[in-house]
């Protein structure tokens, strides 16, 4: 009841009441039914003129009526996917750029309620989209061949998706400009659409309609192909569920608001330009220079108090969840399968000579599952970097545990990378025993290798120690373990980097991931392999060596050496020495650099967390060291801090 | 009888932008119900202090206290107290007076009848009934700052931050924009108002704090001011022929009396002790200078302002 009067009470938020007066308005209403009808009518002159094409599709039996009932749903989610992100982008940027987004935060509004106005004014856009279709629903009526409660259901789902589009919408129009977030939003779209159409039986892409509307065709194809189809109500069940999660996490996510701190780099609200502005404003459009960052902290001063972990668990928990779940069913998927390839319906293991003709496919699954785990673990760098932004806070885990962000994120990624691992490691070692067992020698290699081997001048078969799988999948702890070290190095010169660089820019976190990961790719991966390469051919005295040597220091280079692929400078042996003094060095120093620059920002930023509910512990007490500092001390302080780091 | 409210103190505040001192260790105290007249050059700090008043920006070091309640701990409960209208004039595109209004009023969280009655109220004390429904965006700039100040009181506040609510109006406007906040000053409400434009905060204003380069330069209502800048708070012009201004000045100056004696073609402006105005007359007279004009006058804000001030900037 409580929650329905709040909801109620939104219909008075201030975006509500624009969105209403908007779109209740001849002007709009005249637009969208234009374009509505002429993306309708776009699609049945099309599906008329190409009716070969159209059998092949939808298949032979479709009436007309059910063709137009299926191209309806298909324009309103096609035409909802754009109006939706038009409308909402500016949520944030439009009160900036028109100078009044000062006062929306002196109001004292919650920026959850300020944009909860717009998100629910999106189902009275569907309202207008769904009466101005009813000329088109009656036509299909009158022509019949619909599966009603299907037709039904699948605008139910085009309801939700349009909320869930609203959300996740204004989540990102709280990080990035009006163009980013219209063409991030599209881009997921087209992608989950895509997605969604791929006649695959275990559908993944259930963030999109599509796969319910288009259920019978794809069930068709996948019935040729000998596979099962799932039910509709499967289908339309586990899409409304991850369209129903995304729309609550992006609303979390709103509320909970960007992790930025007011400090004193951005204690200033409403400073629009950089110096530079109007060349980039007028060449690019842009904008990534706003800063926006520091105002959203100023308007998140407006939000209630958070309590307890909830913050720290939504921020870092519900993130490291998601990831460790993509590493373990990767291991898991891949087991499974294995074992349904490799075993008798009985479970015992299928004949020897048999196992030998799906050797091929047992690194398939390795690498597909290696693939995921190093995709998901390049990930965690970027979800588990924060921005300068965040110097400063701390947040709480338990009642006298507070954290920075810096802590959190460090944690959360050598646990993805102790987890990450450990599937490898025991995934691997489980896929290798089991091979063994198969086998009943610990020397046997699949009939491929020596092929394979032959081209690198490698010993023979019987005289290779370990087996197929550990040799080829590369399940050795050292090897592991330099993989290991080398994502820690990326996560932490990320780290270091974002709260090193671009201080006054919003962009830094993602300008900073994206220059140190490629940064060190390029250095410490590329560069070594390619001087040890291009010295094997052109001989210079005495660094011939040198190159050979300075090789080894790159991942990149053990992994060719590990798979015969430069037998001709390095033969057989596959020394790790260089790499392991070289990244250990690094290692070492990134989080000695990393722990100095927060240690020089928690200076800089002497204000702390700014806001009266949130981690208030760090806003210096009444009598503290701190709050003694005059400003000429700060200063002291600070040039101390700046001296000792230079 | 009860002792005055503070209802803003400002406690050594500071505030730089990299090298530059914008506020620099300003304390002030404003009493609630008064009207306190903040001046100053062009960069002296008014608009940044207004904007730590606002909670839009925090202070490097001190604090400022609305109501007992600090702009850095406390800004979500300070900016309930405030009404903030800001030298610049934003609004939402395509809106009506009435609908710009109902907006921020939705903003404020004001229940919808009494939306209904506030806004009414503030357009006839901004006499913007009439053009209810003009569109925002061609308004003029008088009327632009009538409507930004309808918006600022819509939520009723109880201190309002002012900030050159007076520029770009003709003296038509400004007249009418002082009848306002002395209204709402009658209202009991608890104003600062920053200002160029020296003769209308005098009308306005219990109280003044000039500023310069970041400093405060000096506080108090305008008596106390009159009587720091001179002993009477008193001056005296005499009008001479211009080829005798000098002579007249010279004379003047060599008085004992005279605290400062300053040539404004085409007058001698002197500040002297109480009761020698007969006494320099005599002087001139026994020197044979024509005087055409003589007048004795209470110091006015501008003579105060430009004899604390020194035209540093920050």
């Amino acid at each position: 009841m409580r929650l329905l009067q709040e909801v109620r009470s939104l219909r008075s938020t201030p975006g509500y009441l624009r969105d209403r007066g908007f779109l209740l308005s001849s002007t709009p209403i005249g637009i969208t039914g234009i374009l509505l009808n002429a993306a309708l009518l776009g699609l049945l002159m099309a599906l008329l003129s190409m009716p070969e094409e159209l059998d092949y599709f939808f298949g032979k039996t479709k009436q007309l009526g059910e063709m137009l009932g299926l191209q309806l749903l298909i324009g309103v989610s096609g035409l909802i996917s754009i109006l939706t992100p038009l409308r909402l982008t500016d949520v944030f940027l439009g009160p900036r750029l028109a100078g009044y987004f000062d006062q929306v935060v002196l109001s004292g509004i919650t920026p959850m309620r300020f944009v909860a106005g717009r998100f629910l004014s999106q189902g009275l856009l569907l309202s207008l989209i769904f009466v101005l279709l009813i000329p088109w629903i009656v036509l299909i009526v009158v022509l019949g061949g619909t599966t009603w409660p299907q037709f039904v259901a699948c605008l139910l789902l085009i309801w939700v998706y349009s909320f869930m589009l609203a959300a996740v919408t204004l989540l990102l129009s709280m990080y990035l400009n009006e163009l980013l977030t219209f063409a991030v939003v599209i881009a997921g779209v087209v992608v989950m659409g895509f997605l969604g159409l791929a006649p695959i039986p275990l559908q993944p892409a259930v963030l999109t309609p599509l796969p319910a509307i288009f259920h019978s065709s794809i069930s068709a194809i996948l019935e040729i192909d000998g596979n099962e189809a799932r039910s509709f109500f499967s289908v339309w069940v586990s899409s409304l569920a991850g369209m129903g999660a995304v729309t609550v996490y992006s609303l979390a996510g709103i509320w909970f608001g960007p992790l930025a701190a007011v400090h004193r780099e951005t204690s200033t609200f409403g400073e629009v330009v950089c110096p530079g502005d109007a060349t980039r404003k007028r060449w690019f459009r842009m904008r990534f220079h706003i800063r926006r960052s520091g105002e959203m902290a100023f308007f998140y001063m407006n939000r209630a108090a958070v309590k307890g972990p909830a913050e720290v668990l939504f921020r870092w928990g519900l993130p490291l969840c998601l990831l460790l779940l993509s590493v373990f069913a990767a291991g898991l998927f891949m087991w499974l399968d294995f074992r349904r390839v490799f075993e008798l319906s009985d479970g015992t293991p299928i004949d020897l000579e048999t196992a030998r003709a799906k050797g091929t496919r047992l690194l398939d699954y390795l690498i597909g599952q290696q693939t995921v785990v190093g995709l998901t673990t390049l990930f965690a760098v970027l979800v588990f970097t924060h921005s300068r932004q965040t110097a400063g806070l701390r947040l709480p885990l338990l009642s006298q545990l507070r954290l920075s962000p810096l802590v959190l994120d460090s944690i959360c990624f050598l646990s993805l990378l102790a987890a990450a691992g450990g599937s490898n490691w025991i995934c691997g070692m489980a896929m290798n025993d089991y091979w063994m067992q198969l086998s009943g020698s610990p020397t046997l290699i699949p009939a491929e290798i020596p092929e394979q081997d032959a081209g690198s001048g490698a010993a023979s078969p019987s005289s290779i120690p370990d087996s197929y799988v550990s040799r080829y999948a590369g399940l050795r702890f050292d090897k592991l373990l330099a993989v290991v070290l080398a994502l820690h190095l990326m996560s932490a010169l990320t780290l270091w980097s974002c709260l090193q660089l671009a201080a006054r820019l919003t962009w830094s976190w993602g300008f900073a991931a994206l220059l140190t990961v490629p940064g060190y790719l390029f250095i410490v991966w590329l560069v070594p392999t390619f001087t040890a390469v291009v010295f094997d051919e052109i001989y210079i005295a005495g660094f011939q060596e040198f190159a050979r040597q300075f090789g080894l220091v790159s991942p990149l280079t053990g992994f060719l050496i590990h798979h015969r692929e430069m037998g001709r400078i390095y033969g057989n042996e596959n020394p790790m020495l260089p790499f392991w003094i070289l990244h250990s060095v690094l290692c070492v120093g990134s989080v000695w650099l990393l722990r100095r620059r927060e240690r020089w920002l928690n200076n800089y930023s002497v204000l702390g967390v700014l806001h009266e509910d949130v981690a208030v512990a760090d806003v210096p007490q009444a009598g503290s060291p701190e709050e003694s500092l005059s400003g000429q001390d700060l200063d002291t302080k600070r040039q101390e801090v700046d001296h000792a780091d230079s | 009888m009860n002792a005055p409210v503070t209802a803003i103190q400002i406690q050594n505040v500071t505030r730089r932008f990299d090298e530059l001192i914008a506020v620099d260790d300003v304390s002030l105290q404003v009493q609630a119900g008064t009207t306190l007249g903040l001046i100053g050059p062009n960069g002296a700090g008014k608009t940044s202090l207004l904007r730590m008043l606002a909670t839009l920006s925090i202070p490097d070091t001190g604090d400022v206290l609305i109501q007992g309640l600090s702009v850095i701990r406390q800004p979500r409960l300070v900016r309930r107290l405030l009404g903030f209208m800001p030298a610049e004039f934003g609004y939402p595109r395509g809106l009506t007076i009435h609908e710009y209004l109902e907006y921020f009023g939705a903003l404020y969280q004001v229940p919808a009848v009494e939306l209904r009655r506030r806004i009414q109220d503030v357009k006839e004390l901004t006499e913007l009934t009439a053009r209810d429904n003009v569109a925002v965006r061609g308004l003029s700039t008088g009327n632009r700052q009538r409507l930004l100040l309808a918006r600022t009181l819509l939520h009723d506040p109880q201190i309002l931050l002012l900030d050159e609510p007076a520029s770009g109006l003709d003296p038509r406007a400004r007249n009418e924009l002082r009848g306002i906040i002395r209204t709402l000053a009658s209202l009991g409400k608890t104003i600062v108002v920053s200002s160029h434009i020296l003769p209308d905060l005098e009308e306005v204003s219990d109280s003044v704090a000039i500023m310069e380069a970041g400093r405060l330069v000096t506080h108090g209502s305008l008596e106390q001011l009159r009587h720091t800048s001179g002993e009477t708070g008193i001056q005296t012009r005499i009008r001479v022929p211009v080829e005798f201004l000098e002579a007249a000045a010279v004379l003047l100056r060599a008085h004992s009396s005279v605290v400062s004696c300053e040539v404004r073609s085409p007058e001698v402006v002197v500040r002297a002790e109480e009761e020698s105005g007969n006494e320099l007359l005599r002087i001139l007279i026994s020197e044979q200078i024509p005087i055409l004009e003589y007048a004795r006058e209470a110091l006015d804000l501008e003579d105060i302002f430009m004899q604390s001030t020194a035209g540093r900037v920050t």
